[in-house]
């Protein structure tokens, strides 16, 4: 099962379903031309017929699948209709009672090609005509809405597969121009974060470097008490270049939680998660964070403390979070 | 007087650590190690009361070294130098009973209060590698999974690793196989990537 949610999920099926729709299109009309042979009434003419016929108009109407099927209208679609509806008309009188078989073929085509009205228009008037046609060519009243039912659903079946696969194109287009325009955003997003808080720090910084240098033979005490300034504002800088950087990236509760645990019970305090069968939200309001941190830092710095329990309740919407280290008890309000 | 012994391999990040801890009254250092491998026979040799540890020694890494210190000489307390890009490190330095993990570019007066402290039996964090750890999360791979994505690590074939684990080639490549889905790597190079950054390896 997970294999199969791993294929569905990758690529590989949104590159190989306009094959499969290629594929699947190819096999009937090949029946058609092996059945062509062995009809009753049918010679070897007629088959050859309808084998010659088919290996001028398949091409034709792969090609329309083809493209379709990766939701694009082929080149000069309308030129390769027109050729493939002459082939496929034109042998007719010639492949066998049967051949009407083939308009599933043509209607499809017609589907992929022609814009609506007249796409619908010629699906109608050639699955209409498949019956009456293959009477003409000897087919009995009996058989011949059995070619029609065939040629329905046989082109239904196509339709649907083309359409599948065209889907899965798209869909797979629309999430790259997401993901896309998520990344442009972040960029962004991130540009203006660093220009407007680092930026400016490291201008000041800049600039105290250049006075230092500046004064320093002529003053040098002063410098020295500036380099001071530098080097503390430079760490100060560090450590919010440091927490920007985390910012980007946020850890749902749950695993900060469970982080959280792993680090306390290596540090010698067993440590237990208490979390309600409901789930936890996975954001959490930086300051929240911020004091979850704190609390789990302080911990590891008690060092061996016994035991620490860590039960998260939701009351009313809100999510507690109830940190017990042997005899102390902190509460800490968890804000999304 | 606290006894302190180094292990720094790289020459003049040593000498600097020397030379300023020299310079405080109630320090003295008693070794200076450039192998991660050589530390648990000076330790023995000289008894340090703090063995400070840089996180990346040839010979062996500053983590296992102190889980063997902290075998064989429990009295000895580690601090461990390390820089940031590796958070998930400060997990296996809690479990190598380290007593201290601190960012080498952190000020000298947090190298030298954080000695003092670990040497009072307090332990020494630095609460931005918490943070960091804390955001990275705890490694997704078992214990065999990390074992044999680190031998892979070292330039292995599958088949070495086979033999060197004890394992069947089939298993490998099925250890493998989960450690790259659950580090969510494309193949083996990006899973030992993505651990290695994380500090998981």
């Amino acid at each position: 099962m997970g294999g199969l949610t791993e294929l569905w999920r990758s690529d590989r099926v949104v590159r190989l379903a306009p094959v499969g729709a290629v594929a699947c299109s190819a096999v009937l009309p090949l029946v058609q031309v092996g059945l062509a042979f062995s009809y009753v009434g049918n010679g070897v003419s007629t088959g050859l017929w309808s084998l010659a016929a088919t290996a001028v108009y398949l091409p034709l109407h792969l090609r329309h699948v083809w493209y379709a099927a990766r939701a694009h209208r082929p080149p000069l679609g309308g030129w390769s209709l027109v050729a493939m509806t002459a082939v496929i008309l034109g042998a007719t009188p010639l492949a066998g009672n049967m051949w009407p078989r083939a308009y599933t073929a043509l209607v499809v085509s017609f589907l992929l090609v022609l814009p609506a009205p007249w796409s619908y228009l010629g699906y109608v008037v050639v699955v209409a005509a498949a019956a009456p046609v293959a009477h003409a060519l000897g087919l009995s009243w009996t058989a011949a809405p059995w070619l029609t039912f065939s040629v329905l659903g046989g082109s239904a079946a196509l339709l649907l597969l083309v359409w599948l696969a065209a889907a899965l194109t798209r869909l797979q287009a629309a999430r790259e121009a997401l993901a896309q325009r998520a990344v442009m955003q972040e960029r962004r997003r991130i540009d203006d974060d660093l220009r407007h808080s680092l930026g400016s720090a490291l201008e000041s910084i800049a600039a105290r470097g250049d006075r230092a240098a500046s004064i320093a033979k002529s003053e040098p005490a002063a410098a020295a008490a500036d380099l001071t300034g530098l080097a503390q504002e430079s760490r100060r800088t560090l450590a919010e270049a440091r927490r920007r950087v985390r910012g980007y990236r946020q850890p749902s509760l749950r695993a900060e939680l469970e982080t959280a645990a792993s680090l306390l019970t290596a540090a010698g305090i067993a440590t237990r998660l208490d979390l309600p069968h409901g789930g936890i939200p996975d954001t959490i309001a930086p300051r929240s964070r911020g004091a979850l941190r704190a609390t789990v830092t302080r911990l590891l710095r008690a060092g061996p403390i016994g035991t620490c329990t860590i039960t998260a309740t939701v009351l009313d919407g809100r999510v507690l979070l109830d940190v017990r280290a042997g005899d102390s008890t902190e509460t800490i309000e968890v804000r999304a | 007087m606290i006894r302190v012994l180094i292990a720094e391999d790289m020459h003049m990040i040593r000498s600097a650590l020397v030379a300023l801890l020299s310079l405080e009254d109630d320090m003295e250092v008693v070794a200076e190690i450039e192998r991660g491998d050589e530390v648990v026979d000076a330790a023995l040799r000289v008894r340090p009361d703090v063995a400070v540890l840089d996180i990346d020694m040839p010979g062996l890494d500053g983590l296992s070294a102190a889980e063997q210190l902290s075998a064989q000489l429990p009295d000895c307390r580690t601090l461990v130098l390390t820089g940031l890009s590796q958070p998930g490190n400060l997990l296996r330095a809690l479990k190598a009973h380290a007593r201290g993990f601190i960012v080498k570019d952190a000020p000298a007066q947090t190298l030298t209060d954080g000695i003092r402290r670990i040497a009072a039996g307090e332990r020494v964090i630095d609460p931005e590698l918490v943070a960091a750890a804390l955001e990275t999360g705890s490694s997704p791979l078992t214990a065999r999974e990390t074992e044999v994505l680190r031998a892979a690590a070292s330039g292995i074939r599958t088949g070495q690793i086979a033999t060197q684990l004890s394992l069947s080639q089939a298993t490998v490549r099925n250890y493998l196989s989960n450690a790259i889905s659950k580090v969510g790597g494309r193949n083996r190079i990006d899973a030992i990537r993505i651990s290695r950054d994380a500090g998981w390896l």
